[in-house]
Parts: C-alpha cells; structure tokens; sequence
C-alpha cells in the first residue's frame, strides 16, 4: 500500500489525511444514494425525512482526520448529491441541513471533554441540527415560518434516525480504530 | 474524545430533544376558526381561498401542475406532477398555520386565520 504511513514525513501525512478524507467523501455520496433507494417517505410522508446515513460519514471524517475534512466530507457530499440526483431546491435544503447538523458538530467536538457524549448523543444532536437547518432554509427559500410546523415531527424523527445513526457509529468505531492503526493513524 | 458506549448525557441529548419537539408541538396545535387557504407559487404570487367553500384549484409553478382540494375543511393536494411526490403524501391538513410544501414547484399551501395566525405569520 503506497499510502501506507511511517508518521514521520508531513508530505504524506499530508497526502494520507487528503485520501482518507476522499475515502470518507465517497462512502459519504454512496450512503447518500441509498438512502434515495429506501422509501423512508412511505412511513414518514414529510419533506426532508431522511434516515441520515451520511452524516456517518462526516462524523467518521471528524474524528479519524479533523474537522476541516468533516467540513469538506460534507460539502462534497451535499454538492454531488444535489448534481446526480437532486434539483436546486434539495441543493439548498441539504446545504441549509448540513450547515446546521456541522455548527452543532463542532460545538460537540470543541467540548468534547466537557460533554462526555458518546457517538449516540453526538449524531442524534446533529440530526436535530439538520432538521433546524433545513426548515430555517425552506423558510427563507419559501418566504414564510409557516413552514415552522413540520420541526416538531422533523425533530421526534431526527432523534430516532440520529440514534439509529449513533448506534452504528458506536458498532463502526471500534472496527474502524482496527483498520486505521494498521495503516499508521487513529482518532484524533 | 467521544465514547463508544452509551453515556447519561446521550440520554440529556435526547431529552432535550424530544422536550423541544413536544413543546413545538403544544404550541402548533391550536385548532383553526374560519380560516383561509393561502396558495403560495414560486414566482410570488398568492391565491386566497375560504376554508369551508369546497373546491378544487389547479395551478401550475416551475412547469410542475398540481391540483389543490379543499373540502370538508380540510386541504389536500390531490395531485401532483413533481417528482417525490411529498406534497401529495403529506395527506390533509385542516388547522391553522398547518402547511403543505411542494419544493420542486416552489407552492406553499397553507392555512391562516384562527387563533394560531401569529405563528403561521
């Protein structure tokens, strides 16, 4: 594995970390399409109700690399997601959501010590985030906080699909500590 | 660093939450009296409508048609050529400051009037 590192050079520490982040984008865009494959919308007929697979993802970027690759994990997310299979509309929703489900990240992750959380509470509190954010976006988009109605089903939902999403980070995160010690690096 | 084991402030986390959500909630359920369907399109324009004159509105936003039922006090869209579909499952809606979205067409369908005016805004 030519990516394999010795920790010592910061050129390819530099070059681990962009492809480690790359790696993260992409299973990031993957979860992304599947959860426009799974009929959610049947069970829980509101716009934005999504089970948030991605932000798995973005959460596994901020801890194995920092929060900037989280920051990027999610923008390339939201950008390449809205560009395959999205309109301008879920472009902006997603962005709005994301922008949110990211302040409250990095809230968490700044005090971290402090807040004693594990991967549950930390992606069940971005989840609400990203319901925040995307109803404050449909209200600007929309021109109306009539909108506001759907936050307190949106936010029973995110704490449901926010723990589901916890619950496998919690299951992944020991397993990914496995991996990511063989190839030279850890948590941060 | 984040545990990977349940911890008391994830219960705190979710709480909140869902103690957020309940009083969104409370605060949304005032029921509506003589209120007024409000159509909202993408480029602006409105369309007002008595909740209890039964009727049936099609209108077309964005090159998406929908078609708009009130009936029994009650508004549904009752059709829809937008692609998810969302503003046609959200079903009906009969209480003021309740909504309906169709992104795609940019239509907001909304109730006013009622004692809840203040937060349909």
């Amino acid at each position: 594995m030519a990516l394999r590192a010795d920790g010592k050079s910061a050129g390819r520490s530099g070059v681990r970390r962009l492809a480690v982040t790359a790696a993260f984008a992409g299973l990031a865009l993957a979860l992304s399409y599947l959860e426009v494959l799974l009929p959610l919308g049947l069970i829980v007929p509101l716009p934005g109700v999504k089970l948030g697979l991605a932000n798995l993802a973005v959460l596994l970027a901020l801890v194995y690399v920092s929060p900037g690759a989280a920051a990027a994990v999610s923008l390339v997310r939201v950008t390449l997601a809205a560009l395959l299979f999205g309109t301008p509309t879920s472009f902006a929703l997603s962005f709005g959501g994301a922008a949110g489900a990211y302040a409250v990240m990095l809230l968490f992750y700044l005090n971290r010590k402090r807040l004693r959380v594990s991967f549950l509470g930390l992606s069940a509190a971005c989840a609400a985030a990203h319901s925040v954010g995307q109803i404050g976006t449909a209200c600007v988009l929309f021109g109306t906080v009539a909108i506001v109605r759907y936050l307190p089903v949106l936010l029973l939902v995110s704490a449901l699909t926010g723990t589901l999403t916890g619950l496998l980070l919690n299951l992944s995160v020991p397993l990914c500590d496995r991996a990511a010690r063989a190839y030279g690096f850890g948590r941060k | 660093m984040f545990d990977t084991k349940f911890r008391p402030a994830d219960a705190v986390v979710l709480a909140l939450i869902a103690a957020a959500a309940l009083a969104l909630l409370a605060v949304t359920l005032i029921p509506a009296r003589g209120g007024e369907v409000l159509i909202t399109c993408a480029d602006g324009s409105e369309a007002r409508y008595p909740l209890g004159e039964d009727r049936t509105v099609e209108l077309s936003s964005r090159g998406i048609t929908l078609r708009v039922e009130i009936a029994a006090g009650e508004v549904r869209v009752a059709q829809s050529d937008c692609p998810g579909q969302d503003c046609r499952k959200t079903g009906s809606i009969r209480r003021a400051g309740d909504v309906i979205v169709c992104a795609p067409a940019g239509v907001v369908v909304r109730i006013t009037g009622g004692q809840s005016d203040g937060i349909a805004g």
